[in-house]
């Protein structure tokens, strides 16, 4: 019988990882299995993120887990295994963006869903959405993943760093840009609306 | 340097968690996700434990080799070791019997069965002078 159900410590949860990793080194596919499980769905919001598109992103994220399980020997002993693989990932989905951006291919992002409301409510929200929509459109790639990534997502500004490759400061200047733009639309719509 | 821009700004997360698209509610099938992640992985991972079943059986297979191959080292019969004890006066091999009968002084028999291996030692037995 189990003993008492004590909660997992972050350093415990650390270490756990880290016997899943060495397992999975040695070709264990029950701990290349739980990783998936652990890890597949942030991976998979942030290649959304990037895409803007489901399949894209399931494929980027398929191929992001089998990038990192190659390379799984150079993996660091001792780091954080989330942040290294989505670091993959979000490569990943830089680089088919920009092969996508070349094709002009670029799709449109899927459709929200809406809650209930009053109709004139959700005229003003579909409109705030929709300016927003469009400011978002118009930032430039890079301002735009890291806004979603740290204001949506809910990465840090060390995180999007690693996974977009950048140096801290560039994701706070990045950070700074993004959020003046929006929050003037916020402020338009505000004004007009009250 | 405190880090006001790493600070979150909940109306803005908010109104853009709105305005874009949650990746969770994409319809994804998460098991079908999880399937084909670890389809994609078989090979490798099958690749990984064969190399590993193969590292397990050859370092014990060349730990052994090297205990063999240094037993058989030790006891090679031709081992140039001056001070071996069953190495006669005349450097023929000698049984314990011959060394017995042999006429040397005790020091001389003393050193030959101890294999004493100083030259040394030798010269002194082979100049008679007794101990080692």
């Amino acid at each position: 019988m189990k003993a008492s159900a004590r909660p997992v410590t972050a350093r415990e949860a650390d270490q756990d990882e880290a016997r899943l990793v060495e397992a999975v080194k040695a070709g264990n596919a029950a701990a290349f299995d739980e990783l998936a499980g652990r890890h597949m769905r942030r991976a998979f919001g942030v290649a959304y993120r990037l895409l803007g598109q489901r399949q894209d992103a399931e494929d980027v994220v398929q191929e992001g887990f089998l990038a990192a399980l190659l390379k799984i020997d150079s993996f660091e002993r001792g780091r954080p295994f989330g942040p290294w693989l989505l670091r993959i990932v979000a490569n990943r989905a830089i680089n088919l963006r920009k092969a996508r951006a070349l094709r002009h291919a670029d799709p449109i992002p899927d459709g929200m869903a809406s809650g209930g409301e009053s109709p004139a409510e959700a005229a003003q929200r579909s409109e705030l959405r929709r300016e927003l929509q469009n400011a978002l459109e118009q930032l430039p790639d890079e301002q735009r993943w890291v806004v979603e990534l740290f204001e949506i997502d809910g990465f840090t500004g060390p995180e999007i760093a690693e996974m977009l490759e950048m140096a801290e400061g560039t994701v706070r200047w990045h950070l700074h840009g993004a959020r003046q733009t929006l929050r003037t639309v916020l402020a338009h719509f505000d004004v007009r609306t009250r | 340097m405190t880090d006001e821009l790493f600070r979150r700004d909940p109306e803005l997360g908010a109104a853009l968690a709105e305005a874009t698209a949650d990746p969770t509610n994409e319809g994804v099938d998460w098991a079908e996700l999880r399937r084909a992640i670890n389809a994609r992985a078989s090979l490798e991972l099958t690749r990984r434990r064969a190399r590993r079943r193969r590292v397990l059986i050859a370092i014990p297979a060349s730990l052994a080799a090297g205990i063999a191959l240094f037993v058989l080292v030790s006891r090679a019969p031709g081992r140039s070791d001056l001070g071996a004890p069953a190495n006669s006066v005349a450097g023929t091999e000698t049984s314990i019997d011959e060394l017995l009968d042999a006429n040397v002084s005790d020091g001389q028999f003393r050193a030959l069965l101890s294999g004493a291996d100083e030259a040394n030692d030798l010269l002194s037995i082979a100049a008679g002078e007794g101990q080692p």
